[in-house]
């Protein structure tokens, strides 16, 4: 983490970050940045409602009944907005008591909830960087918080933007690999949320390959063992969790470009170092 | 096989976690070897361990 001097410093980045994760938004208005924040909330909460209407509040009802409880959802990526799970958990639960077939829709109210969570994490990084960041914006530089974005949405793909080509290609290739051989093993019966709640919490940390993959190819019937389902599991999963990884590495460089802490050879984000610090 | 499904995963937890620990590629790939052999070393010495204890403390009999 970069720091920076205290009269450039516009609030408690702890304290924002931990309003945004509650509220999104609220570490904005927070910090004095109203309007975004108002903003952020409309977006983030309206995506996490429209989940949750289409998904008729049964999104956790693909828990199994003996793992439901007051901590079980903790490890899904909904928690990133840990205000509306609350909620959620208040009003919906584990939904419905008896088992009922689940709407059509259900797969794209998980994803927008969980979507919701993802995207309310990178808006806390940027009500932390907007804590600690002087008020000007660099010249030509791109946000962290959106460089970050765009790691989770495609490996890779934060890197490229940074000019860092080499590294995005591997990378890609390593965590895309990893992710098909992993399917391919499983015989995409990881491509599930239902079957496989906590598994698939990892590997939608993946993005958009792992959400495009199974809106494809998901809900497969199993008629079979499938030989090689743990490892291809353990696969899937770790692609996506590997992938936080990658999305630090873009983070980290992108917030110290930021903060003019390192001079850059080009990409997007890149400008001189100091010019900022005006 | 199952050792060849570890051995794979591992290179890319290595090489991942390289590229987090080191802002150049170039010194990222060349410690990659070296990162590689400490964590199968590691992970050998954890299994080891737990087929220590696995044999002292939860043997039937």
């Amino acid at each position: 983490m970069v720091e920076v001097r205290p009269s450039e410093r516009r609030g408690d980045a702890t304290a924002a970050v931990l309003l945004t994760w509650f509220l999104p938004g609220a570490g904005h208005a927070y910090l004095g940045r109203v309007a975004f924040g108002a903003l952020a909330f409309l977006v983030l909460e309206g995506l996490f409602l429209l989940g949750w209407w289409i998904s008729e509040g049964r999104i956790f009802e693909y828990l199994d009944p003996e793992l439901r409880g007051p901590f079980a959802t903790l490890l899904a990526p909904e928690a990133g907005n840990l205000g509306a799970m609350l909620a959620y958990l208040k009003v919906s639960g584990f939904g419905a008591l008896e088992a009922t077939p689940f709407p059509r829709g259900m797969f794209l109210g998980s994803v927008l909830c969980a979507v919701s969570g993802l995207a309310n994490l990178l808006l806390a990084a940027h009500a932390h960087l907007a804590a600690r960041a002087p008020s000007a914006r660099p010249p030509g530089a791109t946000h962290p918080a959106l460089l970050a974005a765009a790691a989770w949405l495609l490996p890779g793909l934060g890197h490229w933007l940074q000019g860092r080509r080499r590294r995005a290609l591997l990378v890609a290739a390593l965590l895309l690999g990893l992710f098909l051989l992993g399917t391919w093993l499983a015989e995409g019966s990881n491509l599930s949320r239902e079957r496989h709640f906590y598994y698939w919490s990892g590997q939608v940390l993946l993005g958009g390959p792992a959400l495009l993959l199974e809106a494809l190819l998901g809900g497969l019937r199993v008629t079979d063992e499938i030989r090689w389902v743990d490892v291809g599991l353990l696969y899937g999963c770790m692609a996506g969790l590997l992938n936080v990884l990658a999305v630090l590495d873009v983070y980290g460089l992108a917030e110290q470009r930021w903060l003019g802490h390192v001079e850059l050879h080009g990409g997007v984000g890149a400008r001189v170092e100091g010019e900022v610090s005006a | 096989m199952h050792v060849g499904f570890f051995l794979l995963l591992a290179l890319v937890i290595v090489v991942l976690g390289a590229f987090y620990s080191e802002v150049e590629d170039g010194p990222a790939l060349r410690s990659v070897p070296r990162r590689f052999v400490v964590f199968v070393g590691a992970c050998a010495g954890v299994a080891l361990v737990m087929l220590v204890l696995e044999a002292l403390l939860a043997s039937p009999g």
